[in-house]
């Protein structure tokens, strides 16, 4: 498969993109000298440009191993490649948005998009501005760069930090359950966003969620994990057309799809 | 009919939607304070004359009015409160200051922190007001040992307070700059600094006000050629004058009364971002 570049990525190191989770364990160590298998032994390969979504249930380690690939916390025995290289720190073509939006209250809208940019330190402020007014109205938000965070409802919270995942440009962008704490309905429209910015970017993405439906609908793969320890039990691809939209749901392929991930699931 | 608490503040507490209702009850409720004071001085004045009580022991508000105004007219006063102040603000600056410093220090060197901990609690368990001989007789009659006996009444509240609010930065605030390949000066200034700034205005609010009881104290203590309200104080009691007494506690309550405005105000201003709904 081919990276569908868009002119807005050009800054992408070549080669980027590709995720190479090559027999990853993590072991947690608990106070009590006890151990936890967050993950045990696991291997996948992700595409350049990939839509990938990971699900199974709280404790499976989907979340430590989205850590483990944004570099946050190292694995203790095997290695996350990202285009090639080890990952062994945050990388400035990581870009990763949380279960909660975590913008920072003291900052406006706009001040929290430019906040990569701004640590980064290379771009001019004539640049940052102009990314972030192209950003805010990727993510529907034209006109609101100079309101607070906290007069924003969680789904327009959520696009912000959206928007600030997207500021460097990532050839990889990683979801932790980004719109697990948002009603049905704004969570649909967010998707159909999500879906968008992808098509128009193609990064390469990981999307960790506990909602089957939502996996299958974003994704062009769904990798199932199970816990205790956590592990991938199955590699679901999902070959529904695209652009997806509400007739995607109505698919039989969906609900038999969705039926299979939840029967891997239960088991 | 039960009258709670809360129904009773409901029921005083003006109307306060929309500007010209704003206003209105600015109005009032200055209006109400003027007859408050009035009110006080009223009965203060009905109290004395009815109970005939000795000047010496409880003056009559015009008699501390009368003396106050002779002071400020000879200039004396003015100088005074000048002096005060500027003992109080330089010591709270300079309190402030290293008490922020030290507790960035010790929030981001961890085996400082753990060497410097005991001697922290230790030291600030002493009763400041008991060291103030000590600085007279270090820094002397100047404005130097009242300056010191600010600066360590301002610095421990500064720098604990500071320090809890250092620490109180969220894990996952934490995570989202290490996320952002920040450095560690970038982590403080861009996200601990703002944490900790509501901590650091709740020491400033409280201990400001204390800062100039400091202040004064040191005065009492000894003072040599300048002379503060404190030695106003002293000179006055001296001469059994309570009414010069009265007229020095009236412009101290006035200090701390603008000082503690002064913060409040800063406060507003610096942490305007936390009066959004939802910005904590």
């Amino acid at each position: 498969m081919t990276t569908v570049t868009a002119p807005a990525v050009a800054s992408r190191s070549p080669g980027g993109g590709d995720i190479d989770v090559s027999a990853v364990t993590k072991v947690f160590q608990s106070r009590d000298g006890g151990q936890t298998n967050a993950l045990a032994n696991t291997s996948f390969k992700i595409q350049p440009g990939a839509f990938v979504s990971l699900v199974g249930p709280s404790g499976c380690g989907k979340s430590t191993l989205l850590r483990m690939i944004a570099g946050l916390i190292p694995p203790t025995r095997g290695a996350v490649l990202l285009g090639g290289t080890v990952v062994s720190e945050p990388s400035p073509d990581i870009g990763i948005a949380f279960q909660r939006p975590v913008l920072l209250p003291w900052l406006t809208v706009r001040g929290n998009i430019a906040l990569p940019a701004e640590l980064d330190g290379r771009l001019s402020k004539a640049t940052i501005a102009a990314k972030v007014d192209a950003l805010l109205e990727m993510v529907r938000l034209p006109g609101s760069g100079e309101r607070m965070p906290g007069e924003l409802s969680g789904g327009m919270q959520q696009r912000v930090a959206i928007a600030r995942a997207l500021m460097s440009d990532p050839g990889v962008l990683l979801m932790d359950e980004p719109f697990g704490a948002l009603d049905a309905m704004t969570r649909e429209h967010l998707n159909d966003e999500l879906l968008e910015i992808w098509a128009r970017d193609r990064p390469t993405v990981v999307f960790v969620t506990h909602d089957i439906p939502e996996a299958v609908y974003l994704s062009d793969r769904v990798l199932v994990m199970a816990a205790h320890p956590g592990r991938v039990i199955a590699d679901i691809a999902v070959p529904l057309p695209r652009p997806r939209d509400a007739t995607t749901r109505l698919h039989p392929e969906f609900a038999r799809l969705g039926a299979e991930i939840r029967a891997l699931i239960a088991h | 009919m039960d009258f709670s608490p809360q129904q009773f503040v409901l029921a005083v507490e003006p109307e306060r939607r929309g500007a010209v209702g704003h206003a209105a009850s600015v109005f009032n409720t200055m209006l109400i304070r003027l007859l408050q004071i009035a009110a006080g001085l009223a009965v203060w004045h009905g109290l004395v004359t009815w109970l005939e009580i000795d000047s010496r022991i409880v003056p009559a508000p015009w008699d501390v009015i009368r003396t106050l105004y002779a002071l400020i007219l000879n200039g004396q006063m003015q100088h005074a409160a000048f002096v005060t102040l500027e003992e109080t603000i330089i010591g709270f600056l300079i309190g402030s200051l290293l008490g922020i410093g030290l507790a960035v220090a010790l929030s981001e060197l961890l085996p400082l922190r753990q060497l410097l901990q005991p001697y922290v609690v230790a030291i600030q368990a002493v009763p400041k007001v008991a060291v103030a001989p000590l600085f007279l007789i270090w820094f002397g009659f100047g404005i130097e040992s009242k300056v010191a006996l600010v600066i360590s009444i301002m610095f421990f509240p500064v720098l604990v307070n500071t320090l809890t609010g250092l620490d109180s930065v969220s894990d996952e605030q934490l995570e989202l700059m290490r996320a952002l390949r920040a450095t560690r000066w970038q982590t403080l200034r861009r996200v601990k600094i703002y944490v900790a700034l509501p901590y650091l205005f709740a020491s400033f609010e409280v201990c400001l006000v204390l800062s100039l009881t400091a202040a004064v104290v040191a005065e009492m203590l000894g003072s040599g050629a300048t002379v503060g309200l404190g030695s106003l104080i002293n000179i006055y009691s001296a001469r059994m004058s309570s009414a010069g007494v009265f007229a020095v506690l009236v412009v101290l309550s006035l200090l701390g009364v603008v000082l503690h405005a002064a913060v409040l105000l800063a406060a507003r201003a610096c942490l305007a971002w936390q009066q959004v709904p939802g910005g904590k």
